[in-house]
C-alpha cells in the first residue's frame, strides 16, 4: 500500500481557509426548472444599497447580493493595453510602442483588467505618461516617414497656423474620439505652430509633432473614455453617438474608433439599431477583434499567471510557463476566432497546441518553438481545464491540489461564492492516507457536510488523473486513482462522472456553466461588475451559449444590447 | 522665454485657457537639505513570526539582552530601535482570509470590504480606508508613496498601501522601474540639467501641463459629474501638479556604482524572475529608498516582502513562507524543525532590515545620520502563534529612528498588550509631525473607522480605546 507520508498539504489548508464550511452554502447558479435564475425582489431598489436576491430552488439557499445599480464612472481610464493600442492606431504606428511596460501596474481588479473602477491616475502614472508621451513624440519627430503619415495632403505648404490647423484637426478628432471644438483646435494648432521657434528647430513639422504628440497623449480626453451622456433619467445616462462609438471600439478592439465608426457618430446614425448592429458586425470581422477575444478568455482561465509558476523539480523547464501561455493563446484563437466556437468547445476540445517545451507533458512530440495543433487522446483530455495551465497553477511542488482545483472551479467556472474558513479548524496531521482523495474526504467530514462534500471535493476529485505537472496518471503511488464522483446543482439535478473528461462533457451541457461565462462577457465588455439590470441579457447570452453560439456571437449580442448604450448612474 | 510662449498666438495674445491655475513655478532643483525633513519608511513581511523573535522582558535593549534572539541581527542599532510588543488589530474576527484582512488594515486601521464574509472570495479583502503611508505621502510630498515590492507573484496582491476605500495602490516590483519613476529617466541615463533648459524642452513640458490642467479644470465643472468623478479628476489634476514639483527634486544624493549596476541589470525583468531572489531585490529597493529620502524627492516609502498570504518561496527553502509559518501546512518534520525554519526566515528578514538601517546610517548629517531624522518600521501583519498562525493580536513591531524631533523612544522594548493599532499608527504619524484631519498633531489614525469596523465585526477589545498616543513610545509625550 502506498503511503502518503506528508503532513496535511497546502491544498487542505488553503481550501479550508478559503472554502471553509458554513451551515448554508450558496450553490452557484442554481436554477429552477426554467426562466429566470433568481427569484428577484419584486420591487428592485433604485438606490445603491444592496438588493438581496434569493437564489431559488436549493434547500439551503443563501442570499446572494447584487447591487441594484452600480455607479459606473463617467471617466473610465484606458487600461495599459488599451493605451498601447490607442497610441499605435492614433499615430499609425506599425506596432504598439511598448512604453506601458514601465508604467505603474494597473491596480488589481477582481474582475478583468479593464474594470473601470479599478483604474485611476496616480502621480506615478502621470509621470509615466509624461515620460512615454515625450519619448514617443521625440521618436516620431525625428522620423519624417512616421510623421508624414499624419499630415493631410491638403495641408498648406508653408509653416504656420494654417498648416498647423489642418494637421491637428484630424489628430484631435481621433485622439478625443469626437469633433474637437474650435478653441481646442486653435490651442493645439498654436502649440504646433509655435514649436519651431520655441524649440529652435529648423523643421516646423518635426518641432510641431514633438510638441503636439506629448500633449495629445497626456490629455484627459485621450486617457479617459469620457461617458458623460445625457442628463440622467432614472438610473441611467444615455451615451451620445461619439461616446457609444468609443465604448464599442474599446470593448471590441481595445482601441480608438476608426474613421468609419467616427463617421457614423458624426451624423448620429450610430444611435440607430440597424447602423449600430452593422458597425458591430463589421468590427467583429476585423482582425482587430481577435486579440480582445483571446485576452478575454486568457483572463478567465488565468493565463497571465502561468509564467509565475515555479517548480523545483528538474522536470520543469524554466520556459514552460511561456510555453503554456503560448499554448493557451493559440488554443483560444483557434477555437474562438478560427472555428468561431465558444464555451462548449473550450471545455471539451480534445486537442491543443504544442511546441518542443510542452509537448512531452502531453506524451506527444514536437520540435522548435513554434506551436502546432495536435489531437490528444479524447479519453484523457477535454478542453482548457485539462490543459497544463489550469492543472499546474492549481498544484505545487508537493503535488496536485484537489481543493485548489475544486475551489477555483466553483469560483471561476460556476461563479460560485467562496465561503469563509472556519475558525481554528482542528486537523488530523498524523494519519497516513493512501491517496489525496481519501485524505481529503476523511478530513472534511467534520465540517464538510454542507460544502466540501457536495461542491468542492467532487470537482477537484475529477482532476486527480493529472499530477502536479499536468501529466496523465492512473496511479498515486501504488494506489489506483478513482476520479469518479457526483456533482449536484440541487437534489433533483445531479450529474455523475467518471473523470474530468466526463465531467466536462456533462457540465458543458449545463446552463449554469454558460451563465457564468455570460456574466464574464458582460463584465468584460462593460468594464464593470454586473448588476440587476443585466440579468435578462445575461440569461439570453447564457442560453445562446448553451445552444451553441460562439464567443464572438456573444460579444455581438452583448455589444448590440441596450445596456451598451447607457451608463448606470444614481446621480 | 516664458512658459506661455508656446501658447501665445501670432498676435501675442495668450490663448484663453479657462480656469488656468496660477502659474506653477518652473522646475527647480531642490538643494540637499541641511537637515533632512521627517520621513516614514515601512518594511513589511507577512504571515507571522517565529518564537524567540526578541527578548521576553520589556526594558532596555543591549547587545547582551538581544543576544540569542532574532533581534541580535540588528543589535548594533540597539540604542536606535524601539521594540513594540502587543499591538492588536482593530478587527480580530473575520469571515474571510485573516492574512489578506490583516495586511489590508495594517496601515489603515479601519474597515474592510470583500472577502468571503462579504460575498466575495477569501483573499479579496480590501481596506475601506486610506493607509497611513498614503496619507503621509500626500501631506509630506503631495504625491503617492514610494511603494515597492519584493515578491515573485504577479497575480497576487501586496495589499498594504491603500489610496482610499477599496483602492489598492500597487507597488512597483522592478527596481529599475522604481528608479525611473523616481527620477523620470532610465538608470544610467542623464539627469536633466538644472534650471531652464536651453533647447526649450522644459518650457514645452510646462506649457503642455498648463493646457492639460485647463482641460481637467474645465471637465471638473461639468454638472453631470458625480462627486466620485469630480474626485477622480481632481486627483489627476493634483497628480500633475505634484509631478511638476517633484521632477525638480534632484539633489547631489548618489547611488553607489555597485547598486547602479545591479539595478540596471534588472531592466526589463518580470516579476517571476524574482523567484527566490526576494532578499536581493529588496535590498536594491532599500538602496533606492535611501536615495529617495536623502534626495528629498520622497518622504514616505513602503517596501512589502511577499504577498498577503505569502506563498513566496525564499532562497534555500523548498516550502513557501506560508507553509513554514503554519504548523498544519508544514511538511518538513516536527514542530522544532518548523520553528527553526521560521526563525531562519525571520533572521533573513532581519538582515534585510539591518541593511536598510545601514543605508540610512551611511548618510551623515553632522554628528547624526539620516536614520535619526525619521522613523523606519519593520512590521508584520500577524502575531506569532504556535499552531495556526492566524493571530491578529500580539503584533511585533520594530521601530527605528528618532522621528522628527528625536522624541521617539529608543533603546527599549515596551509591552503594550492589547493597545490598538489605531493608536500605534497615530503615534508614528505624530513622530514625523503629521497633522490629523482637524489640523492638529495626529494622535491616532482612523480611530472612528477602526472602532466601527471592530464593532461591526464583533471584535472585543476589552475596553481598549482607539484614540490617543501611546505614551510609552515617546521620551516625552507630545501635547
Amino acid at each position: 500500500m502506498s503511503k502518503i507520508t506528508k503532513e496535511l498539504s497546502l491544498s487542505l489548508f488553503l481550501f479550508l481557509f478559503i472554502f471553509g464550511c458554513k451551515s448554508a452554502p450558496s450553490r452557484p447558479g442554481s436554477m429552477s426548472g426554467g426562466g429566470s435564475v433568481f427569484s428577484a425582489d419584486p420591487s428592485p431598489k433604485t438606490d445603491t444599497s444592496d438588493v438581496i436576491i434569493e437564489a431559488s430552488v436549493t434547500p439551503t439557499a443563501t442570499a446572494l447580493h447584487l447591487k441594484a445599480v452600480i455607479d459606473a464612472t463617467a471617466f473610465p481610464r484606458l487600461s495599459h493595453r488599451e493605451w498601447e493600442n490607442s497610441v499605435r492606431d492614433l499615430l499609425q504606428l506599425a506596432a504598439a510602442p511598448g512604453s506601458s511596460a514601465d508604467f505603474t501596474p494597473d491596480s488589481g481588479s477582481t474582475l478583468f483588467a479593464n474594470e473601470a473602477l479599478s483604474l485611476d491616475v496616480s502621480s506615478t502614472l502621470v509621470a509615466n505618461y509624461a515620460t512615454a508621451a515625450i519619448n514617443i513624440g521625440s521618436k516620431i519627430a525625428h522620423d519624417k516617414v512616421l510623421y508624414s503619415k499624419l499630415i493631410p495632403a491638403s495641408a498648406p505648404a508653408a509653416d504656420g497656423m494654417p498648416r498647423a490647423t489642418v494637421i491637428v484637426g484630424p489628430l484631435l478628432k481621433r485622439a478625443y474620439r469626437r469633433k474637437p471644438t474650435a478653441p481646442e483646435v486653435t490651442a493645439a494648432a498654436t502649440l504646433f505652430a509655435n514649436a519651431k521657434t520655441a524649440l529652435k528647430s529648423s523643421s516646423g513639422d518635426a518641432a510641431g509633432f514633438s510638441a503636439l504628440i506629448p500633449f495629445l497623449l497626456q490629455s484627459p480626453y485621450f486617457l479617459y473614455r469620457i461617458e458623460l451622456g445625457s442628463s440622467p433619467a432614472g438610473n441611467i445616462s444615455t451615451l451620445n453617438a461619439y461616446e457609444l462609438a468609443s465604448r464599442l471600439s474599446f470593448a471590441l478592439w481595445e482601441s480608438i474608433p476608426d474613421d468609419s465608426l467616427l463617421a457614423a457618430a458624426d451624423d448620429g446614425s450610430l444611435l440607430k439599431d440597424s447602423i449600430k448592429t452593422a458597425q458591430i458586425q463589421r468590427m467583429m470581422l476585423s482582425p482587430k477583434a481577435k486579440p480582445a477575444l483571446e485576452y478575454f478568455n486568457s483572463q478567465i482561465f488565468a493565463v497571465p499567471t502561468f509564467t509565475t509558476i515555479h517548480r523545483s523539480d528538474k522536470k520543469w523547464p524554466a520556459t514552460l510557463g511561456d510555453a503554456m501561455v503560448g499554448e493557451s493563446q493559440n488554443f483560444f484563437n483557434d477555437v474562438v476566432n478560427t472555428q468561431k466556437k465558444g464555451l462548449t468547445e473550450l471545455l471539451t476540445a480534445p486537442y491543443t497546441f504544442v511546441n518542443a517545451i510542452n509537448a512531452p507533458f502531453y506524451g506527444v512530440t514536437a520540435s522548435g518553438t513554434a506551436f502546432k495543433k495536435v489531437e490528444l487522446d479524447a479519453e484523457k483530455r477535454a478542453g482548457v481545464l485539462t490543459q497544463l495551465g489550469f492543472l499546474t497553477v492549481t498544484s505545487d511542488d508537493t503535488g496536485s491540489l484537489l481543493f485548489h482545483r475544486g475551489g477555483l472551479f466553483v469560483k471561476d467556472m460556476l461563479c460560485g461564492i467562496d465561503l469563509g474558513p472556519p475558525p481554528n479548524v482542528t486537523v488530523d496531521t498524523k494519519t497516513v492516507y493512501e491517496t489525496q482523495r481519501k485524505r481529503v474526504e476523511a478530513t472534511t467530514t467534520s465540517c464538510g457536510g454542507s460544502c466540501h462534500a457536495p461542491l468542492i471535493n467532487p470537482l477537484g476529485t475529477a482532476f486527480e488523473n493529472y499530477d502536479q505537472f499536468g501529466m496523465w496518471r492512473t496511479k498515486e503511488g501504488t494506489a489506483t486513482i478513482n476520479a469518479a464522483s457526483s456533482y449536484s446543482f440541487n437534489p433533483e439535478r445531479t450529474i455523475d462522472f467518471t473523470n474530468a473528461v466526463d465531467l466536462m462533457s456533462a457540465l458543458s451541457k449545463k446552463f449554469e456553466m454558460h451563465r457564468c461565462y455570460a456574466v464574464k462577457v458582460v463584465q468584460y465588455l462593460y468594464g464593470r461588475r454586473e448588476n440587476l439590470a443585466d440579468t435578462k441579457l445575461i440569461n439570453e447570452l447564457a442560453q445562446a451559449s448553451l445552444d451553441g453560439a460562439g464567443t464572438r456571437d456573444l460579444f455581438v449580442l452583448a455589444a448590440a444590447s441596450a445596456e451598451m448604450t447607457v451608463r448606470p448612474s444614481t446621480k | 522665454m516664458k512658459r506661455r510662449q508656446f501658447i501665445k498666438t501670432a498676435a501675442g495674445v495668450t490663448m484663453c485657457l479657462p480656469l488656468l491655475e496660477g502659474l506653477m513655478s518652473s522646475q527647480e532643483l531642490k538643494a540637499a537639505a541641511d537637515t533632512p525633513s521627517p520621513y516614514m519608511i515601512t518594511f513589511k513581511n507577512s504571515c507571522g513570526r517565529g518564537q524567540n523573535f526578541w527578548q521576553g522582558n520589556a526594558g532596555d535593549l543591549t547587545k547582551a539582552s538581544m543576544a540569542g534572539t532574532t533581534s541580535e541581527v540588528y543589535a548594533d542599532y540597539a540604542s536606535k530601535v524601539l521594540l513594540v510588543n502587543g499591538i492588536a488589530h482593530n478587527i480580530t474576527t473575520n469571515k474571510g482570509c485573516s492574512h489578506a484582512l490583516s495586511s489590508a488594515i495594517l496601515l489603515s486601521g479601519g474597515g474592510y470590504s470583500g472577502g468571503a464574509g462579504n460575498g466575495e472570495g477569501a483573499g479579496s479583502e480590501r481596506s475601506t480606508s486610506q493607509s497611513l503611508d498614503y496619507y503621509a505621502a500626500q501631506q509630506l510630498d503631495s504625491k503617492d508613496p514610494f511603494a515597492l515590492w519584493a515578491a515573485t507573484q504577479e497575480n497576487k496582491k501586496a495589499n498594504l498601501t491603500w489610496k482610499g476605500a477599496n483602492q489598492e495602490y500597487t507597488p512597483v516590483f522592478n527596481p529599475a522601474t522604481a528608479y525611473k519613476n523616481l527620477f523620470g529617466f532610465d538608470i544610467g541615463g542623464s539627469m536633466p540639467a538644472a534650471g531652464a533648459s536651453t533647447d526649450g524642452t522644459e518650457l514645452l513640458k510646462s506649457s503642455i501641463n498648463d493646457l492639460l490642467k485647463s482641460q481637467l479644470s474645465a471637465l471638473s465643472l461639468d454638472k453631470r459629474l458625480s462627486a466620485a468623478d469630480k474626485m477622480r479628476l481632481d486627483q489627476h489634476l493634483t497628480a500633475i501638479r505634484s509631478v511638476e514639483k517633484g521632477i525638480g527634486a534632484l539633489s547631489t544624493a548618489v547611488l553607489s556604482a555597485d547598486s547602479t549596476a545591479k539595478i540596471k541589470n534588472e531592466l526589463g525583468k518580470n516579476q517571476s524572475s524574482y523567484y527566490q531572489r526576494q532578499h536581493e531585490v529588496a535590498r536594491l529597493h532599500m538602496d533606492l529608498i535611501s536615495l529617495a529620502i536623502a534626495s528629498g524627492s520622497r518622504h514616505v516609502a513602503t517596501l512589502t516582502m511577499g504577498v498577503c498570504i505569502d506563498f513566496n518561496t525564499y532562497a534555500g527553502n523548498s516550502q513557501s513562507f506560508h507553509q513554514v509559518s503554519h504548523y498544519n501546512e508544514y511538511s518538513g518534520g516536527d514542530e522544532a524543525s518548523r520553528q527553526a525554519k521560521l526563525t531562519a526566515h525571520d533572521r533573513a528578514f532581519a538582515e534585510d532590515f539591518k541593511y536598510l538601517l545601514d543605508q540610512l546610517s551611511a548618510r551623515a548629517y553632522g554628528d547624526k545620520t539620516l536614520l535619526d531624522y525619521g522613523v523606519t518600521m519593520w512590521l508584520c501583519d500577524m502575531g506569532p502563534h504556535d499552531y495556526y498562525g492566524h493571530k491578529q493580536t500580539d503584533l511585533q513591531f520594530v521601530v527605528a529612528g528618532g522621528g522628527a524631533s528625536g522624541n521617539l523612544q529608543q533603546g527599549k522594548k515596551i509591552d503594550v498588550k492589547g493597545v490598538l493599532n489605531n493608536r500605534f499608527l497615530g503615534s508614528i504619524g505624530a513622530t514625523i509631525g503629521l497633522k490629523g484631519p482637524s489640523g492638529s498633531l495626529m494622535t491616532d489614525y482612523n480611530a472612528s473607522e477602526g472602532e466601527k469596523a471592530a464593532s461591526d465585526s464583533g471584535s472585543n477589545h476589552n475596553g481598549q480605546g482607539f484614540t490617543g498616543l501611546i505614551p510609552e513610545m515617546f521620551k516625552k509625550t507630545p501635547s
